[in-house]
């Protein structure tokens, strides 16, 4: 009763965003469970056949939504044809439940799925708290859990850790994440509005969105945890302080984890993973990143994304085999931070990729980045170094106007950010006595801020819920600077 | 603690925090809406109110059901009492200034047609500049007049706001009026340097046309005016049958003399003719008015120094000047008027020669205009200078 409940829920959430796309959600989880049942219960000589039709449909449906408007106008733009393009709007969710099951139809294929409950199937396709933003489930993790009758029994702990966690993560949304995203848009409109940028400026913008984005999908990430939780049901760790890793393998085990999964097990791995030789390996990495860079966008800068991680990825595998063949020491304390630091250059340089509207756009902001458009000082900073900055200016330093990063509390925001991601333990590691997410790496727990059900974590837990609460409903000021 | 004692105390506590600071919001009251409580001394300032007026005075319109409003951008706002006696027919009509600071022209287009289509409006005064007015796409503003309730009390920019509102108790002054008159600068000195940062603007957006001398008047041939936005607007005065009155914003006599420079006066004639022109071929008679108020006389061309009686700045005109405005738009001898001209294609050609003639009369008697202008213009051309620019 409690799953139907649930699912009655999920899709009446997924219909509250608009009613006409449940039908397409129910048919495509009727169309996968259909599939899946034939295949696991071995009805078919051949279900090697249906597996295939049965992705290739989910492809073609994803495919046709995500990606029909980029195939036509970039064949357009090569064959000089004039297609027309369609409105479409994407349906929500579309690419999570679609890897969802192509990864239920390919375990079905090789035995692996033991349930085949449609309510329960259903509830792990529609799961509310996971279908906007992931993670991406897996149904070995879920399926068991929704089977479990006490799973659905009220728990004042599940309360107490689920609306926590989750107004952690509104925190992060709605305080972190939108609080610095106003300084991003400005840098990356610059080039499209012709104005060039300083290389403060677009360190800025880049380093901004590096946060926003962390902030953000750190704060969906918990929201799904503490959501869920809510309702007895445990979701696996998505997020694990990303900006942490040391290099860019370590990097893609802690960003948007279940899709890291996914892409090994069901991309990476069936292409031939490291079995077939070094190179075959490389090769089979850079085909997954750009794939898995498509996935999250139709456009080019979100495959130059995906090929750019390719590479890191690529070079970090390399890098690895010359470590273990000549250095056998484990690195030092300032090697580890160096390393943090490299790696997360290299993250905020792919990200200014992934957040431009364009190729171009994304160029003109690495160009000032890379100093090359003069490496101008903001002209406050003049007066405030006093002899120091008339020193630098006869020395041939500019200062001048860099309007969207001094003028404002930018650098705040920065250095503030940076300390939490880098020093803090993560939502996770604070709730470690209560078990918050699945798969949490082995030894996770907080040596410092580890949260417990005490008074001076329930003030906390208290100003975070009221203060993210206040900052939802945000009254937009118009503030006149001239008529 | 237990668990269920935690989850009772969060649940409660956060509520609790929540309803207390709902409830601080709505005794502040920061952006004015409610206008219940107002204690001298806590929160009868309201100096959050201008940053979201743009939100709230469309939602009091509609409480407050005025019968004639003031549209248009901030000069509207500045300069019109809406409480002026030959505005509101002698306080027989309730008046309020809806216009906004700087609102562009479709804001004030699309604010027309929200204004006329929500209240039964008797008299719309709207200020415009003389150019193109053509349709603007309203669909945008399709929220105007609505406000979510917890964004008035539950939100962090309420709660900041009241904060704000209470601090700025000791030594704030109000920035309008109940009705909607915006204060600006009004009282404040440095009138002059306000005066030489427009200048330094208007001579470095228009660097090919400013020399500050005195040079002749033009009016080149007709060519046209995308209107249809001010056709829609006479359509909808007809059906719902609102006197509307279109003025043209006036410009202190320095400014004029800018502009002419770079042919602003050229354009400002041509588009006030056919503004006359569709007005005398689509609207009722007398249910459309407009007027304009160039001219060289004791107040647009009130001599500047670091205060002023009729002036802000070059553009922004106190109310003092607005009554006369008033005075002559709505007044009762309209006919006659002392300060400003009524626009009729007819006598359009004739105002601007008397327009230039007055011009040639008063500077034969004030030959140190031009050098006052120039005075003016070097008070921001210094770079060491403190203007905002």
């Amino acid at each position: 009763m409690a799953a139907l409940w649930l699912t009655a829920a999920s899709l009446f959430f997924y219909g509250w965003w608009d009613v006409r796309f449940v039908g397409l959600l129910f048919g495509s989880i009727v169309f996968n469970y259909g599939a899946g049942y034939i295949i696991g219960h071995k009805f078919l000589s051949r279900p090697k056949l249906l597996l295939a039709f049965a992705i290739v449909t989910n492809l073609i449906l994803l495919g046709y939504f995500k990606y029909s408007n980029f195939f036509i106008e970039n064949l357009n733009h090569l064959a000089g044809t004039a297609l027309m393009t369609s409105e479409f709007i994407l349906p929500l969710g579309i690419s999570f439940f679609t890897f969802t099951q192509i990864a239920f139809l390919v375990d079905t294929y090789q035995g692996k799925v033991k349930e085949y409950n449609f309510l329960h199937y259903t509830l792990f396709v529609t799961y509310f708290p996971h279908l906007i933003a992931g993670p991406v489930l897996h149904h070995k993790e879920m399926m068991p859990q929704f089977a479990k009758p006490s799973s659905y029994r009220f728990s004042y702990q599940n309360v107490l850790v689920g609306l926590t966690i989750f107004f952690i993560g509104l925190f992060k949304k709605v305080v972190a994440a939108d609080g610095i995203a106003k300084y991003v848009g400005p840098v990356f409109a610059a080039h499209n509005a012709g104005l060039e940028l300083t290389f403060w400026d677009a360190w800025g913008g880049a380093l901004c969105y590096t946060l926003q984005l962390y902030f953000d999908f750190s704060g969906y990430s918990d929201m799904a945890i503490g959501l869920s939780r809510l309702f007895g049901i445990t979701l696996p760790l998505n997020f694990h302080s990303p900006y942490k890793s040391a290099n860019i393998i370590e990097f893609w085990r802690r960003w948007h984890m279940s899709l890291s999964h996914f892409l090994r097990d069901y991309l990476y791995i069936p292409l031939g993973g490291n079995r077939k030789g070094n190179v075959r390996r490389h090769l089979n990495l850079l085909i997954t990143m750009l794939l898995g860079g498509l996935w999250h966008g139709a456009g080019w800068t979100y495959v130059l994304w995906g090929g750019l991680h390719g590479c890191y990825l690529v070079i970090n595998h390399g890098w690895q085999q010359l470590h273990k063949r000549y250095w056998h020491k484990p690195p030092s304390k300032a090697v580890h931070a160096l390393s943090v630091l490299t790696t997360f250059l290299a993250v905020v340089v792919a990200w200014v990729v992934f957040r431009a509207d364009n190729l171009n756009t994304a160029a003109a902001i690495l160009k000032a980045m890379a100093g090359m458009n003069s490496l101008v000082l903001p002209d406050v900073w003049l007066t405030k170094f006093g002899a120091f900055g008339q020193w630098l200016s006869q020395q041939g330093v500019h200062f001048g106007n860099t309007k969207a990063l001094v003028k404002s509390s930018a650098i705040q925001w920065i250095i503030v950010s940076l300390l939490v991601v880098w020093i803090a333990p993560n939502t996770q590691q604070m709730m470690a006595n209560f078990k918050p997410a699945l798969n949490l790496p082995e030894d996770n727990s907080a040596t410092r801020l580890l949260w417990q059900p005490s008074y001076p974590w329930l003030v906390a837990s208290i100003v975070c819920a009221v203060a993210s609460i206040l900052f939802i409903s945000e009254i937009s000021e118009f503030i006149y600077f001239q008529f | 603690m237990t668990d269920k004692q935690f989850v009772t105390r969060f649940i409660s506590a956060s509520l609790l925090l929540l309803a207390l600071a709902g409830l601080f919001n709505r005794i502040v009251d920061p952006f004015w809406y409610y206008r219940d409580i107002e204690i001298k001394g806590f929160n009868a300032i309201k100096s959050a109110y201008g940053n979201y007026e743009r939100i709230i005075k469309p939602v009091l319109f509609l409480r407050e059901q005025p019968e004639a409003i003031i549209l248009g951008s901030s000069y509207a706002e500045i300069g019109f009492d809406p409480n002026n006696k030959f505005f509101t027919d002698d306080g027989r009509l309730k008046g309020m200034n809806l216009a906004l600071a700087a609102a562009e022209y479709d804001t004030v287009q699309c604010n027309f047609e929200f204004a006329v289509t929500h209240a039964s409006v008797k008299r719309i005064l709207i200020g415009f500049h003389p150019n193109a007015m053509p349709e603007a796409n309203c669909e945008k503003f399709a929220k105007l007049g609505q406000i979510n309730i917890a964004e008035l009390l539950l939100s962090i920019s309420s709660l900041r706001d009241s904060i704000r509102t209470i601090k700025r108790q000791k030594n704030g002054k109000p920035s309008h009026t109940r009705d909607g008159l915006f204060f600006f600068m009004r009282d404040q000195p440095g009138v002059n340097i306000r005066f030489g940062e427009d200048f330094e603007r208007f001579k470095k957006q228009n660097p090919h046309c400013v020399k500050a001398s005195d040079s002749p008047f033009t009016h080149s041939a007709e060519n046209s005016f995308d209107l249809r936005g001010l056709r829609r607007m006479i359509k909808l005065t007809r059906a719902h049958n609102i006197e509307l009155v279109i003025f043209f914003y006036p410009r202190h006599a320095y400014g004029l003399e800018l502009d002419n420079q770079c042919g602003g006066q050229d354009t400002y004639w041509r588009a006030m003719k056919q503004v006359a022109s569709l007005i005398e071929a689509e609207a009722k008679p007398d249910q459309v008015r407009a007027w304009q108020f160039y001219g060289y006389n004791e107040l647009t061309a009130e001599p500047i120094g670091s205060t002023a009686k009729y002036w802000q700045d070059s553009r922004h005109f106190n109310f003092e000047m607005g009554n006369r405005m008033l005075e002559d738009m709505f007044g009762e001898n309209t006919n006659q008027p002392k300060f400003g001209r009524p626009i009729t294609s007819h006598s359009i050609e004739a105002d601007f020669r008397d327009f230039i003639r007055g011009r040639s009369e008063y500077l034969q008697h004030h030959p140190e205009f031009h050098a006052n202008i120039q005075k003016l213009q070097q008070i921001c051309s210094d770079p060491a200078s403190h203007c905002k620019l």
